[in-house]
């Protein structure tokens, strides 16, 4: 029957034969799956399961080098036969691009511990058990914890494939479980969230009784937080955050925004742009991390490598098409979705550890910090401009100790004199699966409105 | 899928002891064309596919989706979502299917994206990207695109509905960087509504791509902004996402049920200053955030959430208005089959006054002006907001001043509402995408020119 959806594989080689029939020279095509389930908690009782068990398949042609870009999530004949016309006809309105897609190549035999069949054990009953056992530690750790709002779990399973027309063909698996705590501590009219969770690859990780604390203790520290006055600090960016942070700069690092004027960096490969010893990579080997994969988004074999190396920055993030622009071979940085083109960016970003120092030394570092737990808001973080512009709150240090919170202030300054002004660096990344691994940051000086 | 199929899986769900059971069934087309460094660098195309199974228990919501349409793989979603929870049997029976919603075209759309006729995607994305090369030597990129979707719905519920909807959008994005002396600023719009490509043909591109650019331009001289508690006169149009972040999130249902808003408890309160009233409006004809029917189904329609400052009424959908006992109305939203529906915004407005923007420039003398808003964050459980301002000027003996940039405005929605002092006559709605638990919807926010007296600014100098 034409409406029966077809394999994974078969879809795939479907949609590349359709696009070669069609006179494509060369094309390539991604298929994702996902099915993932989550069970939210509120005051004793299951308030939402959810269970997701989507798919999805995206196509790139070239057409004497023009792109042209099609997806869907049906897997039937008559919808991926679709999908290879619309691409080779959207195909007319671009500009060729100057690139050839990879033949296969092997890649190193590293099992990134990205899968588990423990995973399926995670079920709605387990959940529910934990998410109880978490409010209950949540409401008995402070008499100030008014309501815990948000108290989730949820486990996740993926597949990814990709195939082109030179008869590459690779596949990705992975799997994950997640939980979460949230709660809202009062006093008076004031009210603080507090919140704490954690991915894991396989389950019997999770101790709930102590990730409500964690969350509770957030909450409560911040009650009877007030401004400290408009001047400079130093800040020390909590290593819970500081991933955040510099999430909201990373894009400076792609070829792309280099090469279309978007990047301040632009220019400055081979010149100090950070404190000596101060490095930034793109880690995909990480075992276990969310980003790590032996190929990229476009078939090429990865690599660790590092973007700024000792304060000096070394280069971009590249896919095939930013490659062939700069005239170097391709990197391995191609990112890809089925719903979206290809792009580029960190499999993991990574600061590593060397060189770092322990949070006592960090928070005694200088007789007066700001140590910095939430971020509120990203949006007055420009990277196109490297403008800081970002709400925080924290805890006023004097001398190694916490003398206060801190609320209603904001940071300023620009993204350029942060890296400058990085004096140093924690000895540990917060635990738990994320792509994006950064120990706390100690910077010389930011500007504090309040 | 048909009725009768979608009928029968309903029928399972209410055997299986669920008190309320509903099928999404959704297929969009998508379509953009984006222009960077003067050349068409992506065009695609794309079909999202998929059905959503919804089962009830009281207010308990058990959500499952698939792209599969086959009935036996929606009849063993539907066992597997009643199976992970435990339930009685429900002997009620289900009332046969009623006569179709139907869209009533409330919504016309002239040139239907699906085929290629008035399709002047490419001439739109050149005059952008030429006119705003052409305000300054100053502008060093230009990036341009278009996007629309067009959506075919079909909804049943265990109560017998069926509903059918076609929803149509368009929008066009820009953006300019400018750049001199080493500084590098960037200037954006997006203009959008529900309508097909006539939304194209009636596009002012020119003044869009304009006023994107001279905002780069201009905010390359800006200097740092005033720093600490002053007067801020909002600008009309993307000044309202204020109002949508800090107050608007606190009156949906979905806050509500979570007591995870300052507004609870609060209907027939004064709020806000009396000269302030607030509407999520779903039935403005053509608007970004409009629908005909939501997503349960439900008839869209006006909803007065503040008069005179007096708080009316919560935005609901069907879960949120039984369990927290307030009104339906008609807000049930999702961003594709993948999300369970609940109570969003649609078109957030405060409605116009009477004051003009040289009143309000003489009443906050050392204040300044944010002609521009940037996006923002707000915590509905502690009101907490915090926003960027992409264009903003000090107000200098009653006059536009100076050009700023960096500021940020902080503070808490419950908070700024009693101190907005003055309501311009200039009202504007500007489109926006709303990110929450059912997804990104797409929403209008809206204000005219406010005067909110003080407001923390978070600045340098």
């Amino acid at each position: 029957m034409s409406d029966t959806p077809l394999s994974p594989a078969d879809a795939l080689q479907l949609a590349l034969d359709t696009a070669k029939s069609l006179g494509v020279g060369q094309c390539d095509a991604i298929y994702a799956e996902d099915d993932s389930l989550s069970l939210d908690l509120f005051e004793g009782r299951v308030k939402s399961l959810e269970r997701s068990d989507s798919t999805g398949l995206g196509l790139r042609v070239l057409v004497e080098g023009r792109p042209g870009y099609s997806f869907t999530e049906r897997l039937t004949r008559p919808a991926i036969e679709r999908v290879a016309r619309d691409a080779v006809a959207l195909a007319a309105f671009t500009d060729a691009l100057p690139i050839e897609l990879p033949a296969p190549e092997e890649v190193p035999g590293i099992d990134l511990e990205q899968w588990s069949e423990s995973v399926d054990t995670f079920d709605p009953e387990t959940m529910r058990n934990l998410l109880l056992e978490a409010e209950a530690a949540a409401r008995q750790a402070d008499g100030r914890i008014e309501n815990v709002p948000h108290l989730g779990c949820s486990r996740s399973r993926g597949t990814t494939l990709l195939a082109n027309s030179r008869g590459l063909f690779s596949q990705r698996r992975s799997g994950s479980v997640s939980m979460g705590v949230g709660v809202v501590a009062k006093t008076g009219e004031v009210s603080k969230m507090g919140w704490d969770g954690l991915t894991l690859r396989t389950t019997g990780g999770f101790d709930p009784g102590a990730m409500a604390r964690q969350a509770v203790q957030r909450a409560t520290s911040l009650l009877g937080a007030g401004p400290v006055p408009a001047g400079t600090l130093p800040i020390l960016f909590d290593r819970h955050v500081a991933g955040s942070f510099l999430s909201l700069f990373l894009s400076s690092f792609l070829a792309d925004s280099v090469q279309k004027g978007q990047s301040r960096l632009a220019g400055r490969v081979g010149e100090d742009i950070a404190r000596r010893g101060f490095h930034l990579g793109t880690r995909p080997h990480l075992k276990g991390m969310s980003g790590s994969r032996l190929r990229d988004g476009e078939g090429i074999p990865t690599a660790d490598r590092n973007l700024i190396e000792d304060g000096k920055l070394l280069g971009f993030l590249h896919n095939l098409e930013t490659a062939a622009r700069d005239g170097i071979r391709p990197t391995g940085d191609a990112s890809r979705g089925y719903s979206g083109r290809v792009g580029a960016g960190f499999s993991n970003a990574v600061v590593p550890l060397e060189g770092g120092l322990p949070r006592e030394q960090l928070l005694g570092a200088h007789p007066r910090l700001l140590h910095v737990v939430k971020l509120d808001g990203s949006t007055g973080c420009n990277a196109v401009s490297g403008e800081i512009s970002i709400g925080v709150q924290g805890h006023l240090v004097e001398n190694g100790r916490s003398v206060r919170p801190v609320d209603r202030i904001t940071l300023s300054g620009n993204f350029l004199d942060f890296l400058k002004d990085l004096e140093a660096w924690g000895d540990s990344w917060k635990p738990g699966v994320q792509s994006v691994l950064v120990p706390d940051l100690l910077v010389k000086g930011l500007a504090i409105a309040s | 899928m048909e009725s009768q199929g979608a009928f029968r899986i309903l029928q399972a769900a209410r055997d299986l002891g669920a008190d309320f059971a509903e099928i999404y069934r959704e297929e969009t087309r998508f379509g953009s064309l984006s222009l960077r460094d003067r050349k068409i660098e992506s065009a695609s195309a794309g079909t999202e596919f998929g059905i959503g199974v919804r089962l009830l228990f009281g207010t308990q919501v058990l959500y499952g989706h698939t792209s599969r349409e086959d009935e036996d793989v929606l009849m063993s979603l539907v066992r597997d979502l009643a199976a992970a929870r435990p339930g009685d049997r429900s002997d009620v029976r289900l009332v046969p299917p009623s006569d179709r919603v139907r869209p009533t075209g409330v919504h016309p759309v002239r040139f239907d994206p699906s085929s290629a006729e008035g399709d002047i995607r490419l001439a739109v994305l050149r005059t952008i990207d030429e006119t705003a090369r052409a305000v300054s030597g100053k502008v060093v990129q230009v990036s341009a695109g278009t996007t629309h979707k067009v959506s075919e719905i079909a909804l049943w519920n265990s109560e017998g509905l069926h509903a059918t909807d076609r929803r149509t959008w368009c929008r066009a994005t820009v953006s300019v960087v400018a750049s001199h002396g080493g500084e590098r600023t960037i200037g954006t719009e997006a203009p959008g509504a529900r309508q097909g490509f006539e939304f194209l043909h009636g596009l002012d591109a020119v003044g869009t791509a304009r006023v994107a650019a001279e905002r780069a331009v201009r905010m390359l001289d800006a200097a740092p902004p005033p720093a600490g508690e002053m007067p801020v006169i909002l600008g009309n149009g993307f000044g309202g996402v204020i109002f949508h972040e800090a107050c608007g999130h606190p009156l949906e249902t979905e806050a509500l049920r979570r007591k995870a808003t300052p507004f609870a408890g609060k209907v027939g309160e004064l709020v806000a200053h009396p000269c302030v009233t607030a509407v999520d409006d779903g039935t403005i004809p053509g608007a970004w955030g409009s629908l005909e029917v939501d997503d349960e189904g439900t008839p869209t329609q006006r909803t007065v959430l503040i008069e005179n400052g007096i708080l009316k009424q919560y935005l609901s959908d069907r879960v949120g208005a039984t369990e927290c006992g307030v009104p339906l109305t008609g807000s049930a939203r999702r961003e594709s089959y993948k999300y369970a529906p609940v109570a969003r915004m649609r078109n957030t407005f405060i409605a116009a006054g009477e004051s003009t923007l040289d009143q309000m420039l003489s009443a906050a003398e050392g204040g300044l002006y944010a002609v521009r808003m940037g996006g923002g964050s707000v915590n509905p459980a502690t009101g907490e907001f915090n926003f960027s301002i992409e264009e903003a000027y000090r107000v200098e003996h009653g006059r536009v001043g100076a050009p700023v940039r960096g500021a940020t405005l902080i503070g808490k929605g419950h908070e700024i509402l009693p101190r907005i002092r003055m309501v311009g006559n200039d009202f504007q709605l500007a489109p926006g995408t709303c990110g929450a638990s059912s997804g990104l919807v797409p929403v209008c926010v809206g204000q005219p020119t406010l005067l909110v007296d003080p407001i923390l600014v978070g600045g340098r100098s």
